[in-house]
């Protein structure tokens, strides 16, 4: 455990049993090592199943673990010193129907054991900046699930949390709410909170985390910045060359003969290349037999891997391991 | 602590968030303020009312009489202020039918009116017409006050009692107060016929304990149980609950103050019904009862119970509806449970209670709760019949009463209905010849039990025709109830297995005379059998016409009993008449009797072949409190209900006023130990009590039997009979602390059953509806309840209420299920 560590998790294992009769068994943390830096983004990535809320009950005591450790700020994760410093953002929040968003930032406030004064103070803060401001009265049951989301975003933040956890915390909103998120996440990155993301929306994870940890079949597929995370997995994939080609049909014909080399016609006698090439070298071997077949070029791209593709490919790789055991992955919604 | 507050707090907005409440709310409030106009209506008045009139045919005979110069003179002088034209409406016309429907019926309310002009008249007093008048205790002032000197209201109360003397049997005591029910000022119907203390001993306990029991530990229970049951599954659902678990808080305690608080709703709503419960009947009726305040936590407590299971449900399946679902389930398993103990109960353990016991010659008899005479069969070790009842249910017995010289047991079994009424198909005493001798063993002899006729039909021991009266009456009622003929007597008990001696009548009785009407007591003064009714006191005299059996040709060719109309002659005091609040008993030397009638206490001696009164006081109260009463040559004893107990000396002066029972205990049984001057007394709840009338000290006599205590027969002043629950029989010997003889039933199948299977279960189940019994007390103030609704019989067995077992029980079913719930909680991964 190091003190400079906002969570800090050691081949942490949770497995579940299912059946009274015959109980079933699996493995939905299957002994993950991870860190997320204080002051730091980190988002968490991974497929339905994947083991990503576990890993967040974990972290917060709703369920224990069956193997490894976990710390949260430098406590044991899941006890009430954890707790009281950290704001959480559950998936799918609902309040009780009776409350107003009043009443819940009250509620959730004196369940932090926030101070009477601080809760008039900071409620009324929070509400106008996630933009409730006016609406703190009505019903939450009346409240679209944008709102919903914004409450609960208020509510986490309300007590001052060091950590944040937020489980799909642009869940329902509108393209302008989840600017504003995103922006309110990098103020809280600013003030040096140490934000805990989990979500599926990967260009957002893309451009709001310093770190990315992929988690797959209930193992860490891998963890980085986003430029790391790529050059990690470009390196095992094939890298894309496409190059626009200007010839007669004759010296293209000759030049295709050539094993995985694609080319489409285009207009005005031009033509689509698209190969591989892992290493430059490889690059520049096919432009000298382009050249050498005399053929011009016109422009050519080489197409970098996005996180989508990254992660794509991590749990592509992850279910191809995991098909071995079928017991291994399951859907969390089962549970 | 502040986070659960929070919860409280929020479960309780939660709660008044539910609309349901608001509509239980705004009921509760309109059922309130429909009930707050309701309250008495009270007249300083001695005028007589139709429920004043209890035999309205005597009197229109007694007034037709008069008119004709028949009759006592009190009668004519009262006949001669009613007008003249009624009294020709009285007289039966012999007319032509057409006539007949030309006249009026006369009602109560008729003669009630046309009395009152009696009671108004300024000179009804004469002293020719009433002789005697001048001679009672309650008009002696106001006659010698001077009859013009009266107030108005003074003269209606002298007019009032000398109607009293002229229809002793066919009004009421004379009230100086009439109570109406009203509603905002307004009376609803007839004045009522009880007091102000009845209704309140009916209200108390009846009608508020309904209305609390049904109104508010029903109704209101289950609609917060529905308020209330989606407290828990929505808390515990998972959008929400993450969030909560996620918060520095115990999840356990999460969960019991989310369950505390829709208990927090919940007792705000209680409370507001029963404090304007408590208003309504203090300032209305003016009942104070703090108890309908206590009962605030105990119904509570009852929502608790069901919240427990249903909050437990929510746990485990999370949804609204399963909760009032299994709170239904499981609030029908426990009333299904508790109706069949208590059905089973009232026939294994409250019925066979030994209410009397007697020895004659060798033989043990008793007398049950349910009123059946038995005499102890060594054989089988079982109570044997003694004779078959004819008493449909429960009955009152009185006797059985031994006749030395004749070898003859008397006893005689009424039913009695929950109103304290007595009936039975006849009057006629059933007698058990231990000698097997018989009047009728040539007429009747051959005469099989199945052959008797119809004996369907009852007649009411209420009935105001005395006796004396006339022969004609017997006969006509005769022919109108179809009397029974009754077998010749046999001792035929030999039974040949335990199931036969149960249910054998070991003797079959004799039919034997008449009992007077209107019969109070049956008892036994100086070797003489005495009927004490409330037209006087009876000597049975077997010498004189006692009965013949024979054909009785008015009603064809059933063999039948022919009363003897004179076997009961009256010997008490001149212009004696009783109350049907009377109670009696032979004074210790057997040659008095001591009576207690309607606050009057008197001690009469049995002299010159007629009973004077040797001692009389009126004691304080309303007098309609039923009493228990004992003398001997130095004390008398009044125990009356839920009042300390008066200990007067031979000349009734009170020595001991304010003589209490530990624990507001209610007198069962009052008797005198032989030879000393300290009275035994039983209690409602079977314990055991010596009172030393010298000192006024109350002592309890140490038994092993405390509790359970339900009779006592003293057979010399250390040596006693004991009942002991429930129908057991012990020969105690208090000097050496030990049982001489005991006879212990063998158990029956339905015994086996109750005590080994249904109460074992029921006693370790929760039990709700047991809670009743804890607000009965908390209303009432007894442990105890009698069956009646009216109590006028102290001697009747009240079933004790259990009332803390079930709290007991019920709170370790609530730890239970928290505990469970705890757990759960605890343990699950949500």
């Amino acid at each position: 455990m190091i003190d400079s560590l906002a969570i800090d998790v050691q081949s942490l294992k949770k497995q579940y049993r299912d059946g009274w009769i015959v109980p079933r068994r699996f493995n939905a943390l299957k002994g993950i090592d991870l860190s997320v830096r204080r002051g730091e983004v980190f988002g968490l990535l991974g497929p339905n199943g994947a083991g990503k809320t576990t890993l967040i009950k974990i972290l917060l005591g709703i369920v224990s673990s069956t193997g490894g450790q976990a710390f949260l700020l430098g406590e044991p994760a899941g006890t009430k010193n954890a707790r009281r410093r950290i704001g959480y953002l559950p998936e799918n929040l609902s309040f009780p129907s009776h409350q107003n968003a009043k009443r819940a930032m009250e509620f959730f406030g004196r369940l932090s054991s926030v101070s009477e004064s601080d809760i008039k103070k900071r409620s009324s803060e929070l509400l106008e900046l996630v933009g409730l401001a006016g609406r703190e009265k009505e019903l939450v049951r009346k409240y679209s699930k944008g709102m919903r989301q914004r409450l609960g975003l208020a509510q986490a933040m309300l007590h001052d949390p060091e950590l944040l956890i937020l489980d799909e915390p642009t869940d329902g909103l509108d393209p302008v709410g989840r600017s504003q998120i995103r922006s309110l996440i990098n103020d809280l990155r600013n003030q040096g909170k140490t934000v805990f993301l989990n979500s599926h929306i990967l260009q957002e994870v893309e451009l709001v985390c310093d770190r990315v940890a992929i988690l797959a079949g209930g193992e860490l597929q891998g963890v980085g910045t986003p430029n790391e995370l790529t050059q990690q997995f470009g390196g095992a994939l094939d890298t894309k060359v496409r190059i626009e080609l200007a010839a007669a049909p004759e010296k293209i014909t000759r030049f295709q003969s050539t094993d995985g080399i694609e080319i489409l016609p285009l207009p005005d006698s031009r033509w689509q290349l698209t190969t591989a090439a892992q290493t430059q070298a490889d690059v520049d071997q096919l432009v000298d037999r382009i050249r050498a077949c005399d053929i011009s070029i016109l422009r050519l791209d080489r197409t970098k891997l996005t996180l989508e593709e990254v992660f794509l490919s991590a749990v592509q790789r992850s279910s191809q391991a995991d098909q071995a055991n079928p017991f291994a992955v399951q859907s969390e919604n089962q549970r | 602590m502040k986070p659960y507050l929070a919860i409280l707090i929020d479960s309780f907005w939660e709660a008044v968030g539910n609309r349901v409440l608001w509509v239980l709310l705004i009921g509760w409030a309109f059922v309130l303020a429909g009930l707050a106009p309701f309250g008495y209506v009270t007249e300083r008045s001695f005028k007589l009312v139709s429920s004043d009139i209890d035999n309205l045919d005597k009197i229109k005979e007694k007034l037709v009489e008069a008119s004709k110069g028949q009759g006592s003179k009190a009668v004519q002088a009262v006949t001669a202020k009613l007008s003249p034209d009624f009294i020709k409406q009285l007289e039966p016309d012999d007319n032509s039918e057409t006539q007949q429907r030309g006249k009026r019926r006369i009602r109560s309310k008729d003669i009630a009116q046309e009395l009152n002009a009696a009671i108004e008249a300024k000179d009804l007093y004469s002293i020719d017409a009433f002789p005697t008048a001048d001679k009672r205790e309650r008009l002696k002032p106001l006659i010698e006050q001077g009859v013009d000197k009266l107030s108005d209201f003074e003269r209606e109360e002298l007019n009032r009692e000398l109607l009293t003397l002229a229809f002793p049997l066919e009004l009421t005591r004379p009230r100086s107060e009439r109570l109406w029910i009203g509603y905002a000022g307004f009376k609803l119907g007839e004045p009522l016929n009880i007091s102000r203390r009845q209704i309140k001993q009916f209200v108390e306990p009846l009608l508020l304990g309904m209305l609390i029991k049904l109104g508010l530990g029903v109704v209101a229970v289950f609609v917060a149980l529905i308020v209330t049951s989606p407290i828990v599954p929505e808390t515990f659902r998972s959008g929400s609950l993450h969030l909560l678990l996620s918060k520095p808080i115990s999840r356990i305690w999460l969960y019991l103050f989310k369950l505390l608080g829709g208990c927090v709703f919940v007792f705000f709503n209680i409370t507001f019904v029963l404090i304007g419960l408590y208003l309504i009947a203090g300032i209305r009726f003016d009942i104070w009862n703090e108890g309908l305040l206590y009962c605030i936590p105990l119904l509570l407590f009852v929502f608790i119970i069901f919240y427990s299971v249903s909050a437990l449900v929510g746990l485990i399946w999370g949804n609204a509806i399963v909760c009032v679902v299994a709170c239904i389930i499981f609030w029908l398993f426990c009333f299904a449970l508790g109706a069949i103990h208590d059905g089973m109960q009232q026939h294994v353990d409250f019925l066979p209670q030994i209410s009397r016991i007697k020895k004659i010659e060798d033989k043990y008899w008793a007398v049950n709760q349910r009123g059946d005479v038995s005499i102890w069969n060594e054989k089988f070790s079982v109570w044997q019949p003694a004779l078959d009842n004819d008493a449909p249910g429960q009955a009152r017995t009185f006797g059985p009463l031994y006749d030395d010289q004749r070898k003859q047991v008397v006893v005689k079994s009424f039913f009695r209905n929950p109103f304290g009424g007595l009936q039975a198909r006849s009057r006629k005493l059933a007698v058990i010849r231990l000698d097997g001798k018989s009047d009728q063993d040539d007429t009747a002899q051959d005469q099989p039990l199945q052959d008797q006729p119809d004996q369907s039909q009852t007649v009411a021991i209420n009935e105001a025709d005395s006796p004396a009266d006339s022969n004609a009456d017997s006969m006509n009622s005769m022919n109108s109830r179809s009397e029974s003929t009754e077998p010749a007597k046999e001792s035929n008990a030999d039974p040949q297995t335990l199931a036969e001696a149960r249910t054998t009548a070991y003797w079959m009785s004799d039919i034997g005379p008449e009992l007077p009407q209107q019969l109070i007591d049956l008892t036994e003064v100086g070797g003489n059998i005495v009927a004490v009714c409330r037209a006087g006191i009876y000597r049975l005299n077997w010498d004189k016409d006692v009965g013949k059996a024979g054909n009785n040709p008015l009603i064809g060719m059933l063999r039948n009993w022919v009363p003897g109309t004179n076997a009961f002659g009256n010997v008490a005091p001149k212009e004696f008449v009783l109350s049907d609040n009377t109670s009696t008993s032979p004074t210790a030397d057997g040659n008095g009797l001591a009576i207690y009638n309607s606050g009057t206490v008197e001690v009469l001696q049995f002299t010159k072949n007629r009973f004077e009164v040797t001692a009389s006081t009126k004691i304080e109260g309303e007098g309609t409190e039923p009493a228990l009463i004992i003398a001997n040559k130095n004390f008398c004893v009044v125990a009356r209900d839920s009042l300390p107990i008066m200990v007067f000396d031979a000349n009734l002066k009170p020595l001991h006023p304010e003589v209490t029972l530990p624990a507001s205990n209610n007198v069962r049984e009052l008797t005198w130990i032989p030879q000393t001057n300290e009275a035994a007394i039983i209690t409602h709840t079977g314990n055991w009590f010596r009172l030393n009338c010298e000192s006024g000290e109350v002592k309890e006599i140490p038994s092993k039997f405390a509790g359970k205590l339900t009779a006592m027969t003293w057979l010399s002043p250390t040596n006693v009979l004991l009942g002991v629950k429930p129908n057991r029989v012990v020969e105690y010997d208090l000097a050496k602390s030990s049982i001489e003889k005991e006879f212990t039933p063998a158990m029956s199948t339905l015994e086996m059953v109750y005590n080994w299977g249904i109460n074992p279960v029921y006693q370790v189940n929760p039990k709700p509806s047991a809670l009743d019994n804890a607000m009965g007390y908390l209303l009432s103030g007894n442990s105890t309840q009698s069956l009646s609704i009216v109590t006028n019989d102290m001697n009747q067995a009240q079933v004790e209420m259990d009332v803390w077992r079930p709290i007991v029980t019920n709170l370790a079913f609530v730890g239970v299920m928290l505990l469970i719930g705890c757990i759960y909680v605890a343990r699950k991964e949500f």
